[in-house]
């Protein structure tokens, strides 16, 4: 299975998991930031500081592409509101060659997730076009759960 | 509205139907249909009848009547799309690395030619060995098999998705099923909207199934993969036509698309990889 569908479970995950995170602390204070990822071998996050009030969900999973084993990081900033203000991904390419399009597709995920409200997937019956499969879903799922 | 989950083709599967429960006798017969679809058809296995004419010498041979009703369709798509999308593909598509072993090393193709093959009813006839492919329309067919079950046990109101690609009745109150249109390539993005009632539903991109410079969806006249469309959606009367219309839509060139969509009484969205859209004359869905 390629890469980009592998990110693109992984950044579906992390969306619902914000919703998670964002309902089941809904009548709490705003958290501080929120611990560091799980992930032992991701480097150091570049980025602004979250504002106050903001948190931090990162994961990061391994899969299978054409091209060996990969590794990817994800870190979503989520504001008071649950609106996510910023992703960050981290491409740990095993394979050096695809790191052109890998490049091109970490460009463009902050610029569609930015600014765009969790609840305007409301009233979707279903997605045409993806095509994820069940094992990547579930592991990155599990990553993330144990964390919230 | 009660959803199921399943996985068939190499791909998630969903049915979701309005009113009644779904039994465990319609399940057990969907399981039952998809996976001996699955093991027919399907290019990775060694003993399915696609690949029953790896290593034939030429002559005429009888194949099934599910063989005879895809070979057929892909007839009607093969003269569509002027020879480009041609199910006899599957050679070319192992030599450049999309094997049962997923070897995506690839070899040097430039000497592929397609084969010549000839349908008289049940009557196969071939030049030399031929390995099938039914990757861009086998789906399609088997979602709306999947939904004929359905509707044989009584169940009026559904939409079956398989992996992207689905066929909807209605729902119980009268409305359409609203399906998101996943921009391709912008994971959690949505292009648009379409609202399905009794109809299919396909989507097509060149960025899930990608290794070197190579992906999926391959020319088998340039011996390329296909790099001028990106993506495509198709709406029509049930999931095979959409699921046909797009493979139709990726292979041919824009000239074509107006006798494509003719035959296949479809809707369609075309992604270009210079990011532009073309949107038939009879889109009826929602654009963002």
């Amino acid at each position: 299975m390629n890469k980009k569908a592998w990110i693109a479970a992984t950044v579906v995950v992390i969306v619902a998991a914000g919703i998670w995170f964002w309902s089941s602390n809904a009548q709490q204070e705003a958290k501080p930031k929120a611990e560091a990822s799980q992930s032992a071998a991701s480097q150091n996050v570049q980025g602004k500081q979250p504002a106050q009030g903001a948190r931090e969900i990162s994961t990061a999973t391994t899969y299978k592409s054409p091209g060996g084993e990969d590794k990817i990081g994800f870190t979503v900033v989520l504001d008071g509101s649950g609106m996510i203000t910023d992703l960050k991904t981290e491409m740990m390419p095993s394979n050096p060659g695809s790191k052109q399009w890998q490049d091109a597709f970490t460009k463009a995920a902050p610029a569609a997730l930015k600014g765009k409200k969790l609840s305007d997937l409301q009233n979707i019956d279903k997605v045409g076009g993806a095509s994820l499969t069940t094992a990547a879903f579930n592991q990155a799922l599990e990553q993330l759960k144990s964390q919230i | 509205m009660e959803t199921w989950n399943f996985s068939g083709l190499g791909t998630q599967w969903s049915v979701s139907v309005d009113s009644k429960a779904l039994s465990d006798a319609v399940r057990g017969n969907i399981l039952a249909f998809v996976g001996q679809f699955e093991r027919r058809f399907s290019r990775f296995l060694e003993t399915s009848e696609v690949n029953a004419f790896r290593h034939a010498s030429s002559g005429t041979y009888t194949i099934s009547p599910e063989f005879v009703e895809l070979l057929d369709r892909a007839i009607v798509l093969r003269d569509l799309t002027g020879g480009v999308y041609d199910p006899a593909v599957g050679a070319l598509i192992e030599g450049a690395g999309y094997d049962a072993q997923y070897r995506f090393a690839s070899e040097d193709m430039s000497d592929f030619q397609l084969p010549h093959w000839s349908l008289e009813g049940n009557r196969l006839t071939l030049d030399g060995p031929v390995v099938f492919d039914f990757g861009g329309i086998g789906k399609g067919y088997c979602i709306d098999r999947v939904s004929d079950i359905l509707e044989r046990h009584g169940y009026q109101y559904r939409i079956v998705e398989g992996g992207g690609d689905m066929v909807a009745t209605e729902k119980k109150n009268g409305d359409g099923f609203r399906v998101a249109l996943e921009w391709p390539g912008k994971p959690d993005t949505a292009a648009g909207i379409a609202v399905l009632k009794h109809q299919g539903l396909a989507a097509s991109d060149s960025f899930r199934r990608r290794w070197g410079h190579w992906h999926h969806i391959i020319d088998p006249i340039t011996k390329e993969p296909v790099s001028r469309v990106v993506g495509c959606v198709a709406v029509a009367d049930c999931a095979w036509s959409a699921d046909c219309m797009t493979s139709g839509l990726f292979l041919s060139h824009p000239d074509r698309y107006t006798a494509l969509g003719a035959h296949f009484h479809a809707s369609y969205l075309v992604f270009f990889e210079d990011e532009a859209v073309h949107v038939s004359r009879n889109w009826k869905g929602e654009l963002f």
